[in-house]
């Protein structure tokens, strides 16, 4: 009798001697004698060991079916519908791509209860941990739903944990999911989360996204971890109907004259060492290059402070404060979030206009009470830095001020989705605030190569 | 523990190493006592003013790597921090944020219709809360890192941080590292001892086998059998220490590299001289194993006791026997004392030395224990039972 164990993320089959051939797939692990395999393959292995007549126990299931029914009731919209029957038909394995705002946790509720399995819910942030926690509460209720992330180990039938847990701990949780799913599943393929996939043996699986692709070709990775896209739909086909219709507004704001003399001289400063060095920064590998350089010697370490420098008078600029102001006076009874590039400016902010802050910092209880205040009116905005990029749901906010921010399309689209989520005829707006005549004209470029913004003003403008 | 980024190399050929500081070199030891002095000199004062202090005195120099990892060390490991407001900054800042609600927006130039500004608004919520506006204003942020205080700082000598930094360094070479290869003479059972708990502690597979000079352990993790993980790196990292403490060793790992895909090879061994920053485990876990060792060397035989034992891999684990003997002419015995255990470790005791299988470990049982004669009578050496203390004679008779 042979006997099919989880180990440390992996499968072994006890009991069973050396072969000729190996049975399914496993590999012999001389380091311990034992036919081994990824957990990811269960599915699988159990298909196959049931199919070839052998003797066996399954000792590596530690997953239970659901046996109770959810509390909440949903009422799907026509695509959740038809995303959750793709994805059951496809063998409850896969892919599911929607645009922020268009009710992606109310898919991942009706396939926890479509697969009938203890489930994981993996989310990138401790907020959208948070947030996933208060949801399948409401649905599946408190005493049922456990925590894992942020400081919290409580693995209960349905539990919410954030992908950095998840990949620390897939050793003891890999064999008690017989569902995991992965939100914001465009994290998954990085080099350490994916373990996370690839160590659990939960047989049904589902990711969401609105932006799958990866720079890095990564998601191709997604059908071996996850499962095939089974279904998707574009931003563009929501808006008006699912999404709140929004506008883009472009404030330029020039700086005061020590700024852009302290700008010029910052700027000719790291240009000039580039140039003695014959380093162009838009080369491939150019940036690596000037990071090498800046450590070699002094000259190159004033060269990289002086391009840090140049940029942080640019994304900071005085002038951009009184936009804000003029923003926060306009809209005085709207509900505002504003977006900054580092925490440094997010906690100078908070202070000078006593604006609550959100920031990895943010204790716990804090940020879900600051959340929840905002929502219910008790706070007007809401300031932060990139912990509120992706997912966390704040359906009162109708204007967005980003005053600074990286250049990738992905932030900023996910920034523009904290405000879409409809509610009653609300008009979203979107501020992008940019410094005139500086590196941040480029970065804003750059950001704003998405197809929802075709419509947004052009350079110049 | 150094983050990588803080991690300084120098690459050879195939070949890759940290790049150590000499612990004798007067400017680094200068460094050190400046960075100590620093901190020394700011107790009471926020994280982020130490930063700048340290910022200021790194200047332009480039030996910037070096200050940033000793003072990640300083900070992690000699220095404590808390957090110094009247209240917590949680109720400052609820109390803040609700009368600013009250007279939303806060703005720098009120108007007509804005009229609230940063004064006015504290100054209410100070009156709430009773305290004053200095208090409120000063606390509101007083949770954040950078805003902690220095309370404690133990300060090590300059050269025993140097020394924790090299260590560092060697560990965080080991980071991205997939597989550990080492090679260790024989040695002490107690150092085998816990470089093997290090490895179970760590949750690593080791693979053992015997060599000219000793042993090669190859230590990787589970999932290391299907694909190169660098998942088992930073346990890799944290098992170092106990093999600085083992004598006659030498470490290989491959450390991958971005830019040609490949890899390159760091070694490690002694003549680094490298120190452990863990405590040393004592020679004999119980009195029972120190007072036998010591009336052994008081009896003069053809037998010695040898600081050198051998060890059986069982594969899921280990068994390194209490003692090793040597004869003149080059035999050598081995052997077991089972003092005092609780009942499931000396069920495991007996199945390893069960598996085993080796006739020429011998074992002493306390007739203490609660464990019958037909238990016992099935291992492959030796058994002599004993009570109290284990007189040596008895087992140099059988050695003979």
């Amino acid at each position: 009798m042979m006997d099919l164990c989880f180990e440390e993320g992996t499968l072994v089959l006890r009991g069973c001697p050396r072969r000729v051939v190996s049975p399914h797939g496993f590999s012999w692990d001389e380091r311990r004698d034992v036919y081994r395999t990824p957990a990811c393959r269960y599915r699988e292995v159990v298909t196959l060991l049931g199919a070839d007549g052998s003797q066996w126990r399954d000792q590596a299931q530690g997953y239970e079916r659901i046996t109770w029914s959810p509390t909440g009731t949903i009422e799907p919209r026509s695509y959740q519908s038809a995303a959750i029957d793709a994805w059951d038909a496809a063998g409850q394995r896969g892919v599911v791509v929607l645009p922020t705002g268009s009710g992606k946790s109310q898919v991942g509720i009706m396939a926890i209860c479509r697969s009938g399995r203890s489930s994981l819910v993996i989310a990138p942030t401790i907020d959208l941990m948070n947030q996933w926690y208060e949801l399948l509460c409401e649905h599946f209720g408190e005493a049922r739903v456990g925590l894992m992330g942020g400081g919290t180990h409580d693995l209960r039938q349905v539990t919410a944990a954030t992908y950095h847990s998840a990949y620390l701990h897939v050793e003891h949780w890999g064999h008690r999911y017989g569902f995991v799913l992965f939100d914001e599943v465009h994290h998954l393929p990085g080099p350490r989360f994916r373990h996370a996939a690839e160590m659990c043996l939960a047989p049904f699986r589902l990711g969401l996204t609105a932006t799958l692709e990866r720079p890095d070709g990564g998601h191709d990775l997604l059908d071996g971890l996850v499962g095939p896209v089974v279904f998707r739909q574009e931003i563009g086909n929501l808006a008006g109907t699912w999404l709140a219709p929004y506008r883009l507004e472009r404030r330029e704001v020039a700086m005061v004259a020590e700024e852009r003399s302290a700008y010029r001289v910052a700027e000719g400063e790291y240009r000039s060492f580039l140039r003695d060095k014959g380093v162009s920064l838009a080369s491939p590998g150019g940036w690596n290059t000037f990071v090498r350089l800046s450590g070699a010697s002094g000259q190159g370490r004033r060269a990289m402070r002086a391009y840090r420098e140049h940029r942080r008078i640019a994304l900071g600029a005085s002038g951009k404060r009184q936009v804000l102001e003029r923003i926060l006076k306009d809209h005085d009874s709207d509900r505002v979030l504003i977006f900054t590039q580092d925490n440094d400016t997010v906690y100078d902010i908070s202070r000078d206009l006593l604006i609550p802050a959100i920031t990895h910092q943010t204790p716990t209880r804090e940020r879900r009470q600051l959340l929840l205040g905002f929502n219910a009116g008790e706070h007007l905005a809401l300031i932060t830095s990139k912990v509120l990029n992706e997912g966390v749901n704040i359906p009162a906010a109708s204007v967005a001020v980003v005053l600074s921010g990286s250049s990738t399309t992905r932030e900023h689209v996910q920034r523009l989705g904290r405000i879409l989520r409809p509610v009653n005829g609300k008009q979203a707006v979107l501020y992008e605030v940019v410094t005139k005549g500086t590196v941040e004209r480029e970065i804003s470029r750059r950001r704003r190569q998405h197809s929802a913004y075709d419509d947004g003003p052009e350079d110049g403008e | 523990m150094l983050t990588l980024d803080l991690l300084r190399t120098r690459v050879e050929g195939g070949s890759i190493a940290p790049r150590y500081v000499d612990v004798g070199h007067t400017g680094h030891l200068r460094l050190a006592r400046a960075l100590i002095d620093i901190l020394a000199g700011h107790s009471g004062d926020t994280r982020g003013c130490l930063q700048t202090a340290l910022e200021e005195y790194a200047g332009d120099r480039v030996n910037y790597r070096i200050q940033r990892g000793l003072t990640k060390l300083l900070l992690d490991d000699s220095c404590t921090f808390d957090v110094a407001a009247v209240l917590a900054p949680q109720d400052l800042r609820r109390s803040v944020f609700a009368a600013a609600r009250r007279h939303h927006p806060v703005v720098g130039d009120p108007d007509l219709f804005h009229g609230a500004d940063r004064a006015q608004v504290l100054a209410e919520a100070a009156a709430e809360l009773g305290l004053t506006v200095g208090e409120v204003d000063d606390g509101l942020y007083a949770d954040l890192s950078d805003n902690h205080r220095l309370v404690k700082f133990d300060p090590p000598p300059p050269a025993a941080l140097l020394e924790r930094y090299n260590e560092a360094l060697a560990q965080a070479m080991l980071y991205r590292c997939r597989r550990l290869l080492v090679d260790v003479s024989a040695t002490e059972p107690v150092r085998f001892r816990q470089l093997f708990a290090a490895i179970k502690l760590n949750r690593l597979i080791h693979t053992v086998t015997r060599t000219d000079q000793g042993f090669r352990i190859v230590l990787d993790g589970p999932m290391s059998l299907f694909r190169h993980s660098l998942r088992y790196g930073v346990r890799m990292a944290a098992f170092l220490p106990s093999l600085l403490q083992c004598r006659g060793w030498r470490l290989q790992a491959d450390v991958p590299d971005d830019e040609s895909r490949g890899s390159r090879r760091f070694s490690l061994d002694e003549s680094v001289g490298l120190v452990s920053h863990h405590k040393a485990w004592t020679a004999y876990d119980s009195q029972v194993e120190a007072t036998f060792a010591r009336r052994f060397e008081k009896l003069s035989s053809a037998w010695t006791l040898t600081r050198e034992t051998d060890f059986v891999d069982l594969k899921e684990s280990v068994l390194i026997p209490d003692f090793s003997f040597r004869h003149e002419d080059g035999r050598t015995r081995m052997l077991e004392i089972i003092g005092y255990w609780r009942p499931e470790y000396l069920a495991r005791k007996l199945d390893k030395l069960q598996r085993a299988g080796r006739v020429d470990l011998m074992v002493a049982v306390s007739e203490r224990l609660n464990v019958s004669r037909e238990e016992i009578s099935g291992l492959p050496g030796e058994v002599i039972w004993f009570k109290g203390r284990l007189d040596p004679k008895e087992v140099l008779v059988r050695l003979d």
